[in-house]
C-alpha cells in the first residue's frame, strides 16, 4: 500500500465512474449525500437561508418560505452560494433579491 | 504477522454472545458516526477502556489478540504514508463531490465514511490504529479566564477499529 498506487487506483476509479455509482459509493460509506436540488429543497424545509444582500439577480418570495418554513422575522438562513440557482420558481419572484449564505463556509 | 492487543468496554449481557459468536462490528449510520469507520472498536491501553466503562455504564472489560498482517494494517498514528493516503483520498472526495454537484451532510465528521471508502473501493484494510485527541477536562475549565485553551498538550487515546473478524483472536474477560 503506497500513496502513488492508491493515487493511480483513484484516477481509474474517477474515470470511470459515473454520478449515480459514485453517490452509491458515497452512499455505501456512510456520507449522507444530497444532489444540490434535494440540499435546496432539504434547507428551505427546515431552517436555514436568508441573510442580505449577496446577489441582486434573484429575488425569493419571503412570505412562501416563512410559511413553508415557518421562519421567524429574524431569520437566519445558511446555505452553499451555488444552490441559489436552483431554487424552484415558486420562491423567485422579481425584484430585489436577499440572499442565503451558509454560516458553516468557510 | 503484526500481533496487537486491544481491550474493548461492554455490557455484562453482552459477554456471552461475544465470548461464543464473536463481535459484532459497528456501522456507521448517519446517527451513529464511527470515526474509523465500520468494525470492532479496541483500546490499545487497558486504563482508556476501563475509562470509558466508567463513563459509559459498563462494566465488563474484554480483552482480545489482534493479528494483522503488515501491509493491511492502517497506522494513522506511526506511518505518515498513511496518514498522506487518508488525506489524498478525503481531499479527492471533497474535489470530487463538487464536480458531481452533490453536497453531504455537515453534521458528522468526514473520517470514519472515507475510511470505508478507501476500503470498498480502493484497498482493503483490516486494522485501523489511531489517536483520538483529548484536552485536560480539568484545564478546560480555565479556557474562559485566559481567553484559549491554556495548554496544548493532550492526551492521545489509541483505538483500534477492526474490520476483519478474523484478526480477533483469543478474547477473555479482564478480572479487576
Amino acid at each position: 500500500m503506497n500513496k502513488k498506487d492508491i493515487e493511480t487506483a483513484l484516477d481509474k476509479y474517477f474515470a470511470n465512474v459515473s454520478r449515480e455509482e459514485f453517490i452509491a459509493d458515497l452512499k455505501d460509506a456512510g456520507f449522507t449525500v444530497y444532489k444540490n436540488e434535494e440540499t435546496l429543497v432539504r434547507h428551505v424545509q427546515s431552517s436555514y437561508t436568508i441573510s442580505s444582500e449577496v446577489m441582486k439577480n434573484l429575488a425569493i418570495d419571503l412570505s412562501m418560505l416563512k410559511e413553508t418554513s415557518m421562519i421567524s422575522e429574524n431569520f437566519e438562513y445558511r446555505y452553499m452560494p451555488k444552490i441559489i440557482y436552483q431554487l424552484q420558481a415558486e420562491f423567485l419572484m422579481s425584484g430585489n433579491i436577499d440572499f442565503l449564505m451558509d454560516k458553516d463556509a468557510a | 504477522m503484526i500481533r496487537l492487543e486491544g481491550f474493548h468496554g461492554t455490557r455484562p449481557d453482552r459477554v456471552g454472545s461475544i465470548l461464543s459468536e464473536g463481535f459484532k462490528p459497528s456501522v456507521c449510520t448517519k446517527e451513529k458516526q464511527h470515526w474509523l469507520g465500520d468494525g470492532v472498536y479496541f483500546f490499545e491501553k487497558e486504563a482508556d477502556a476501563a475509562n470509558w466503562v466508567r463513563t459509559y455504564n459498563r462494566s465488563v472489560i474484554l480483552c482480545s489478540v489482534i493479528n494483522v498482517e503488515e501491509d493491511k494494517l492502517f497506522d494513522l498514528i506511526d506511518d505518515y504514508s498513511h496518514y498522506g493516503i487518508f488525506e489524498t483520498v478525503a481531499a479527492r472526495i471533497m474535489k470530487e463531490k463538487g464536480k458531481h454537484n452533490l453536497s453531504i451532510d455537515r453534521d458528522n465528521k468526514i473520517d470514519g465514511y472515507v475510511i470505508n471508502f478507501i476500503c470498498n473501493k480502493v484497498c482493503r484494510l483490516d486494522v485501523i490504529k489511531a489517536g483520538f485527541p483529548f484536552q485536560s477536562s480539568i484545564l478546560k475549565e480555565y479556557k474562559n479566564d485566559y481567553g484559549f485553551p491554556v495548554s496544548r498538550l493532550q492526551k492521545i487515546q489509541v483505538q483500534y477499529c477492526v474490520r476483519n473478524s478474523d484478526c480477533i483472536a483469543d478474547i477473555k474477560e479482564k478480572v479487576s
